[in-house]
């Protein structure tokens, strides 16, 4: 022999053995799934795993031989896919998304949150004044479609005939079912689209649904039945509403973002409050379901005051109870960023 | 010459590190592999969708309005879970992308979480799903043209396709938001060392076979030619070509591996002139003068261990040449 073995071809003979074991240990994991891996198998993954990086780590600083290099780096890869899977299956990351996740970041947006809610309770109060004075204006704030008939106009029993029918049972399912696909989770998607234009035309959708929203309470306090439009209003429009305004706030947020990045690079802060209102108004689009639901067929069924009125507070109070209380215990361990961003 | 070294078109890259601080350097996907993959899940969420409005159209029919609303929920479940779950189940491959062989990986380099697969995919309504369905039938905004949505809309989705075209890591919206790269999916393939003798010497003896016929390398076939046992091999070698210092300084890292991928090639697709010209540049620009006549393969076999040897020994020093020396780019 003229040269000596060189000391990359040396360390390549004493670890080439982990290597090839970490690769055949990942063409299992991939093939038949982390879980049917034995428990001191997955010790091992995890050791070569590491192991591998910091060969890759060494064969950088020694070795020139690129296609070492690039198996090194590619083998990390797949057993860092692999290490790093998502450990959430579908339904357990659900469930792990309501019972703390989502309550979590609806604490984080509180401040939003309150801006929200306080432009919806004054747009509902503008509504209402506004077309008090004047009922003509009732319709630059309902749309044709939404109004049902209603109007100004409308005699107290066209207005009740509304606010106590009862129809097929089916025809609910189906009304539950356009209602949450064609109107609800489109403003709630949309609300957080907006988002990205500053957050300003977030606000503006809360505004106009708040002000026909007003405009409705005007017409009936006309004709004196404004408690059982409250009634009628409530049961679902409690969980909607604030659906709605989370919606909003979350778009708020990533406005807020986009003008005030803040101490990171514009689309770093952008991406993690993308992620945080994108997360939320996952859950605010479970809200709807729960609004269309009680829309759909609670309504329909009941319709006695009491009874309206109480599955309203009921409502209001669980949901209370539900953004301060649950999924308490994590909120120090990981406030900002770690597990909570994933 | 310079051509073969102009040759290492670089794919691109997207880099994370992991937990353990090791930086990975990730072959991206193309936008052509994305756009298959997605195709491929598009003809499937297609092909389920139409099978669901049929088995139900038959439901409605015999079986009354219950079933029209369930129809509805499943197949809003299927637009937005799809990708969802495929991707939390494969960890981060859906059909289409398994098929076309990328995945998403999280480009902090942490876990994949259901949050960024949540994020990324629930974007595709705002990127496009709502916009399309705005397209076909713009009556869905009150108070303004329909043309006016309908163009709004058209713009919308030509910005959102332009979005990966324009992003280094080829990112669409809902990668950018959920902090995601898709990437190739990784297939480590470990080649004999080079310059391992034990394991180098099937190529060399193959390599020379082949090349009888190539001028240039002709006086050389009689020393090099196999001679059937590995042993008269081995001592053929032990007096192969030897490098002075000097000869060694002249190129750098990049040149080493492009010598490296041209003696990778499998059997098959060696191009022996381009061997030849290879040695003869070489040889020239080192200043080889020696006596002797090697084949080119064995020849640059030889230079490549010498000059990797050379190169190692300074990075193990701290000094990491890349390319050849500057100065001998003028008159190459």
């Amino acid at each position: 022999m003229t040269t000596p073995t060189l000391r990359s071809v040396q360390f390549r003979r004493e670890r080439e053995a982990s290597w090839k074991e970490l690769e055949a240990l990942l063409a299992r994991a991939e093939s038949a799934g982390l879980a049917r891996l034995g428990s001191d198998e997955l010790v091992r993954l995890v050791e070569l795993y590491r192991a591998t990086g910091s060969s890759l780590s060494v064969a950088r600083a020694i070795s020139l031989d690129r296609n070492v290099l690039e198996y090194l780096e590619r083998l990390t890869q797949r057993a860092y896919i692999v290490v790093y899977a998502p450990r959430r299956r579908f339904l357990g990351a659900i469930a792990n998304f309501f019972a703390r996740d989502f309550p979590r970041r609806i604490r984080g947006l509180r401040v939003h949150l309150a801006i929200t809610i306080a432009v919806l309770v004054a747009s509902v109060w503008m509504g209402e004044r506004v077309v008090h004075s004047d009922p003509d204006r009732f319709y630059s704030f309902v749309s044709e479609e939404m109004a049902q008939g209603r109007g100004p106009h409308s005699e107290p029993a066209e207005l009740l005939e509304i606010l106590e029918r009862k129809t097929d049972p089916s025809d609910d399912l189906s009304l539950f079912a356009s209602v949450l696909l064609s109107h609800n989770a489109q403003i709630g998607l949309l609300s957080f689209g907006l988002g990205f234009l500053g957050g300003i035309p977030a606000l503006v959708l809360v505004l106009t649904n708040g002000l026909g929203l007003g405009a409705f309470v005007a017409i009936h306090e006309r004709t004196g039945i404004a408690t059982e439009f409250w009634a009628w209003v409530l049961p679902h429009g409690v969980t909607e509403l604030f659906a709605m305004c989370l919606c909003a706030a979350a778009g708020l947020s990533v406005g807020q973002t986009l003008l005030f990045p803040g101490a990171f690079r514009r689309w770093e802060s952008l991406a993690h409050a993308g992620r945080n209102a994108a997360t939320i108004v996952v859950g605010a689009v479970a809200l709807f379901v729960v609004a269309a639901a009680l829309e759909g067929f609670f309504r329909q069924l009941v319709t006695s005051l009491p009874v309206r009125f109480s599955v309203a507070s009921l409502s209001l109070v669980l949901l209370v109870l539900y953004i301060t209380r649950v999924g308490r215990m994590d909120d120090s361990a990981s406030a900002e960023g770690g597990e909570g961003d994933r | 010459m310079r051509q073969i070294f102009a040759r290492t078109d670089a794919l691109r890259a997207g880099y994370l590190v992991t937990p353990e601080q090791v930086l990975l350097r990730f072959d991206l996907a193309s936008i052509g592999a994305r756009a298959s993959a997605l195709l491929i899940d598009a003809s499937i969420l297609v092909v389920a969708a139409l099978g669901i409005v049929f088995l139900f159209s038959y439901l409605v029919e015999n079986h009354g309005g219950w079933f029209a609303p369930i129809e509805v929920l499943l197949l809003f479940a299927l637009r937005n879970f799809y990708f969802i779950y495929m991707e939390l189940r494969f960890s981060g491959q859906t059909l289409g992308k398994r098929l076309v062989g990328i995945r998403v990986v999280a480009r902090d380099g942490g876990a994949l979480g259901a949050g960024l697969v949540f994020a990324r995919n629930l974007t595709r309504e705002l990127e496009f799903i709502i916009p399309m369905a705005l397209a076909v039938s713009g009556t869905a905004v009150s108070g303004v043209a329909t043309w006016v949505v309908e163009l709004a809309a058209v713009l919308w989705i030509v910005v959102m396709l332009g979005i990966p075209l324009r992003t280094r890591s080829h990112a669409r919206l809902g990668d950018l938001i959920a902090g995601t790269i898709v990437v190739q999916v990784p297939r480590p393939v470990l080649l004999s060392d080079l310059t391992d003798r034990e394991v180098a010497r099937p190529a060399t003896s193959a390599g020379s076979a082949g090349s009888t016929e190539s001028e240039g390398s002709a006086e050389s076939t009689a020393s090099a030619a196999p001679t059937g046992t590995a042993s008269s091999d081995a001592s053929l070698h032990s007096d192969g070509p030897v490098f002075t210092r000097e000869q060694l300084d002249v190129y750098g890292i990049h040149e080493l591996q492009v010598l490296e991928d041209v003696l990778r090639r499998p059997i098959g697709d060696v191009d022996y002139r381009l061997l030849d010209r290879l040695a003869r540049t070489i040889q020239r620009k080192i200043g080889w003068n020696s006596a002797e006549r090697y084949h080119s393969r064995e020849f640059l076999t030889a230079f490549y261990a010498a000059q990797r040897g050379r190169l190692e020994k300074e990075l193990a020093f701290g000094r990491r040449r890349e390319r050849k020396r500057v100065d001998d780019e003028t008159h190459s």
